[in-house]
């Protein structure tokens, strides 16, 4: 599993990578882990225009459909192909190779309010 | 953990939904499934007493044999599913749904004051068993390794067998469902604890409500509260293979279900899957040339087939189109009328 010290996190349960112009965008641990097996996700197409707080995405395992927020306004440019056909990458790597899609951030200004991972693991009550 | 019928539930296990269904479907795996419900019936009234209240035919049933059948109400509609096992000339035991098992047993109560029954006790033993479900390709040889006295792996599917272990009275019943072969054993329900550490340390994988929910649904099997209720009929849900049509006794609903088998339905269960691997939910829409037709009652993702597979209730002059669609809130995508079982695992009906 990749590193998640460093990553932004919602309250809704996604995370953010901190830095650059295009950045990737995943769910949380504790995220897959409340879903469990993950075996469906419906991914936007590059070139998608979204919204800070726009569903854009949505997770799906036999127990539940999740819909996932975009953290940041931009532009989706890129998507995980790999989880087209292997979506269980998101329940085994969630902050590394199960991210979900790229977004070149329109506004970094938008991720002030979001969480460091101690702040997210507190909220969760971790 | 989860509310279910009146128990507290496991919806998985450590392993997780999916490792426990391939667990199932490649060796062995087992479910605490305590909270069915059993009734014996004895007396030398028993079999005309339980052949007034299923549409099952019961009297070509010999002892040890089982057989799969409904408890009707007047209008065909179905109270519960059950199987019903005959121990004797004068004694016969069915083990029925834990949310339904007190209604069925007042039901059957009434019905037996009404219908003047002579001489035949009914007894809830609910919660005297406990109940394993040990199933998959390696379950039958994990039973005759743990159960001395018989070869299980001979038994034939829909028999069950007393036998005596600990000094306390068991029953293998050769039932399950998965649809794959092995059994489900009934002990004492202060053993069970203890069964279920013995088939652990054999090797077998515990396995919660959702791996149970996904193999009954490849399998094919109706859930009773989703396929089955009180308006739906064994003729609407794909069981007319259940009816004794050739029975003698006037069993209540009878009359509903031989004017529907000679009429036809307006409704039917039908199996269906999609291309895709999003999970089919229950209540789903049907749908035709965007007309609805129908709704799913069980619905989900077939970790063998890795596509979506549902049940759904849908109007019979639908029941056999091709340009049928699930629509859910989230789109809709095309879906295939397929017979169920799902999966080829070499189901047997009886």
């Amino acid at each position: 599993m990749a590193s998640s010290s460093e990553l932004l996190f919602t309250s809704s349960h996604e995370w953010l990578q901190p830095g650059g112009d295009v950045r990737r965008i995943g769910i949380t641990d504790h995220a897959q882990h409340l879903l469990g097996d993950i075996v469906y996700t419906d991914l936007p197409k590059p070139g998608k225009q979204v919204k800070k707080g726009e569903a854009i995405l949505v997770v799906e395992s036999p127990k539940a459909a999740a819909d996932v927020y975009a953290p940041v306004s931009g532009e989706v440019v890129e998507v995980n192909g790999a989880l087209e056909g292997e979506p269980s990458i998101i329940n085994q790597d969630p902050y590394g190779a199960g991210w979900l899609v790229a977004i070149r951030v329109s506004n970094p200004g938008e991720t002030s309010g979001m969480m460091s991972e101690a702040d997210y693991k507190k909220s969760i009550g971790e | 953990m989860v509310p279910f019928g009146g128990w507290d539930m496991p919806v998985t296990y450590a392993a997780g939904q999916l490792a426990e269904h391939r667990a199932v479907r490649n060796a062995v795996g087992i479910f605490d499934v305590s909270h069915m419900g059993q009734v014996r019936f004895t007396g030398a009234g028993a079999l005309a007493f339980l052949e007034q209240i299923v549409p099952g035919d019961l009297r070509a049933l010999l002892d040890a044999q089982s057989k799969y059948t409904q408890l009707c109400n007047e209008g065909g509609g179905i109270i519960d599913d059950l199987i019903v096992s005959r121990l004797g000339r004068h004694e016969y035991f069915a083990v029925v749904n834990a949310s339904t098992r007190v209604g069925d047993v007042q039901w059957m109560r009434e019905k037996a004051r009404e219908l003047k029954v002579a001489d035949c006790n009914i007894a809830d033993e609910s919660d005297r068993w406990g109940m394993i479900a040990v199933q998959g390709p390696q379950a039958l040889g994990m039973l005759d390794r743990l159960i001395a006295g018989k070869i299980w792996s001979n038994t034939p599917p829909f028999t069950l067998h007393a036998f005596e272990m600990d000094g306390a009275p068991h029953f293998l019943s050769r039932t399950g469902y998965t649809g794959e072969a092995g059994g489900e054993l009934l002990c004492p329900a202060e053993l069970a604890a203890t069964w279920w550490k013995r088939f652990l340390e054999a090797g077998a994988v515990p396995c919660g409500l959702a791996a149970r929910d996904s193999l009954r649904l490849e399998a094919g099997y109706c859930l009773y509260g989703n396929d089955l209720g009180l308006d739906t009929t064994p003729v609407e849900a794909g069981l007319s293979w259940t009816v004794g049509w050739k029975k003698t006794a006037k069993y209540i609903g009878r009359d509903v279900l031989e004017k529907q088998k000679v009429e036809g339905v307006s409704k039917k269960l039908v199996g269906l899957r999609t291309e895709s691997r999003r999970p089919l939910r229950q209540h789903d829409k049907v749908t035709r040339n965007g007309v609805e037709v129908g709704e799913v009652t069980s619905g989900g993702f077939s970790p063998l087939l890795e596509c979506g597979i549902a049940m759904a209730y849908v109007q019979s002059d639908a029941a056999k189109a091709e340009d049928l669609q699930i629509t859910s809130k989230t789109g809709s995508q095309p879906a295939k009328v397929v017979k169920p079982p799902f999966v080829d695992i070499g189901l047997k009906k009886s």
